[in-house]
């Protein structure tokens, strides 16, 4: 998962993992900093298995990558590494040239988009625009359901931010969009 | 080793599975200073001790030196003591690390392995620790989340052992670990109460019994007392085999002094410790496929160092590759191989066994299977043809 310092990128991997948990799969989640601080490009990692996790390393060759981040979105870079058979999600409101171009390379891969931001900012902040992300992954990637993933944002958040996070993740699994 | 479901693990990061384990262990006093490099660990305690859910003394002290001198002091009041700190802080506690231990002191810290400045860096290497190695501290390494949560339980029942009365030091990988989030086998408050009953020092400070701590000695008596620690030491590895059966029949989970995989017909042995011994596991399991007999040996007790128990493992092996995250400059190898080549040394195996030392990962620099995969294939090989086994320490991963 790629993004900013702020954006929520850590929170939504250890949210996708928490909910893999809940639907009996193992699940290790943990963040690469940089330097800790707001608007830094920040990595994220998640893997997913029906057997305990061994390996710590970051990972080399993604089945999913998603960018939390409009910016980072358009970059060819986030698909380094990217399993033949793999799933992108972007948030963004259309596909860049290049990462169409880039992606074309591995016709069997999926490509996603949803503007997560659009999402995030009718709902009167920027803040939920990982949680629309995380509905629109659950959507692509069929990996955890959005029940699980509610459950775990129901144990995070209360009142009015429980709310919108929830709502967020709803149209973002809704309006995700195939490329 | 029973596992329980996923859906009946606990999410939590090490830190957090740490801290938990702190508050299950019921503590008296922590004493820790909160700046980066910290971890969660002291935050959580401290939101414990706040909410009312751990009653403990909470000391806010104003540097890691002071939290290791209130560590000292609070544990030779009889109370149980924990505290955590990750590089720099470990460096600054240095001095006191000497006096918690040959004052006997029980403390229980949790390391998060961390690089030392300069360049400044808040990455995962392991020479915090290993600057403080022969301070006289038990330590051990834990590879995931579960073995940290286990081993503070462990820890505190083998430090309080008026027989070994030994402060231990659980080292976690920085950022690896310590932010790594992962379900959790968690113990009920009951289990580990009855696994951990409150602390019953034999002595400590009491003003109605007046004894002297911390006393001076001069060349009459200091070396004895010295001596004392590495008898001490040398009494860990079975207390802690001890303690582990008793929480093997509590919990099902039990990790010895070190992590075994493959080992028993294995040529190239690789031995590691911390987050990569499970990438290194992968690792084996990858080389096996390809025919290569490779096996894995992870250091989970670091200090004392368990010889007895490494030993069988490597005697009939053809080679050792050891992994240090961390460097000795100017030394005939890194802190790992070198405990390594004087234990077979002196088993008298140094002429059947050739060890490559490789010293990776410092400031956070990751190492992937595929990396391990390719040092053990090379010194698989050399084995294969009877060639000279490469020497002296290699730095692996450098850029060019």
């Amino acid at each position: 998962m790629h993004g900013r310092g702020g954006q929520g990128v850590v929170t939504a991997a250890r949210l996708l993992a928490e909910a893999c948990l809940l639907e009996n799969k193992y699940s290790l989640s943990f963040p690469e900093f940089g330097p800790e601080r707001s608007g830094a490009p920040v990595r994220a990692y998640v893997r997913i298995s029906d057997e305990p996790i061994d390996v710590r390393s970051l990972v080399y060759d993604p089945e999913v990558v998603v960018s939390i981040d409009p910016k980072l979105s358009s970059s060819t870079e986030i698909l380094a590494g990217l399993d033949d058979e793999g799933i992108v999600v972007i948030n963004s409101r259309g596909v860049s040239e290049p990462l169409l171009e880039a992606i074309s390379s591995k016709p069997r891969a999926k490509l996603y988009y949803l503007d997560a931001r659009g999402i995030a900012l009718s709902l009167g902040d920027a803040r939920f625009e990982n949680s629309a992300m995380l509905g629109a992954v659950a959507k692509a990637t069929g990996i955890v359901s959005l029940g699980s993933l509610e459950s775990v944002l129901r144990t995070r958040f209360k009142g009015n931010v429980l709310e919108n996070n929830l709502k967020a993740m709803q149209l973002g699994y809704e309006r995700v969009g195939k490329a | 080793m029973s596992l329980l479901q996923p859906k009946m693990l606990r999410p939590m990061s090490t830190s957090e599975a740490i801290a938990y384990a702190v508050k299950q262990a019921n503590v008296d006093v922590i004493a820790a200073y909160p700046i980066t490099p910290q971890t969660i660990i002291v935050e959580r305690l401290s939101e414990y001790v706040n909410n009312g859910e751990l009653d403990a003394e909470y000391v806010a002290v104003e540097s890691e030196h002071s939290a290791m001198s209130a560590c000292v002091a609070a544990s030779l009041t009889g109370a149980r003591v924990f505290t955590s700190t990750a590089s720099q802080g470990l460096a600054l506690m240095h001095e006191v690390l000497y006096v918690a231990s040959s004052l006997r002191c029980p403390i229980v810290m949790a390391i998060a392995n961390r690089a030392l400045s300069a360049p400044i860096n808040i990455h995962c290497d392991h020479s915090d620790v290993m600057g403080s190695r022969d301070a006289g501290w038990v330590h051990i390494f834990v590879e995931n989340g579960q073995q940290a949560y286990d081993r503070v339980f462990q820890a505190f029942r083998l430090a309080e052992d008026e027989d070994v009365l030994l402060p231990v030091g659980i080292n976690l990988d920085g950022f690896f670990l310590s932010h790594a989030v992962e379900g959790i086998a968690t113990i009920s408050d009951s289990k580990a109460a009855t696994f951990l009953p409150p602390r019953k020092a034999k002595y400590y400070v009491d003003s109605s019994m007046p004894m002297t701590f911390g006393a001076f000695a001069l060349p009459d008596w200091y070396f004895e007392i010295k001596h004392q620690v590495a008898i001490a030491m040398e009494k860990v590895p079975k207390k802690l085999e001890e303690v582990e059966k008793l929480y093997y029949q509590m919990t099902g989970r039990i990790y010895g002094h070190v992590g075994a995989y493959k080992t028993e017909d294995a040529e190239v042995g690789l031995v590691c410790a911390g987050s990569a011994a499970g990438t290194a596991k992968y690792a084996v399991s990858r080389l096996r496929e390809k025919g290569i007999k490779a096996g894995l040996l992870s250091i989970r007790l670091f200090r004392p160092f368990p010889v007895e128990s490494i030993l069988p493992h490597v005697k009939d092996m053809r080679a050792l590759v050891v992994m240090d995250r961390a460097m000795s400059p100017g030394a005939p190898s890194a802190p790992i191989g070198q405990d390594i080549k004087t234990m077979l040394y002196d088993a008298g195996l140094r002429r059947n066994i050739p060890v490559v030392n490789f010293v990776y990962g410092l400031g956070g620099r990751d190492i992937s299977a595929a990396e391990f995969e390719e040092i053990v294939t090379k010194v698989a090989k050399d084995v294969k043809a009877r060639r000279r086994i490469q020497r002296g320490t290699i730095y692996w991963g450098l850029r060019s």
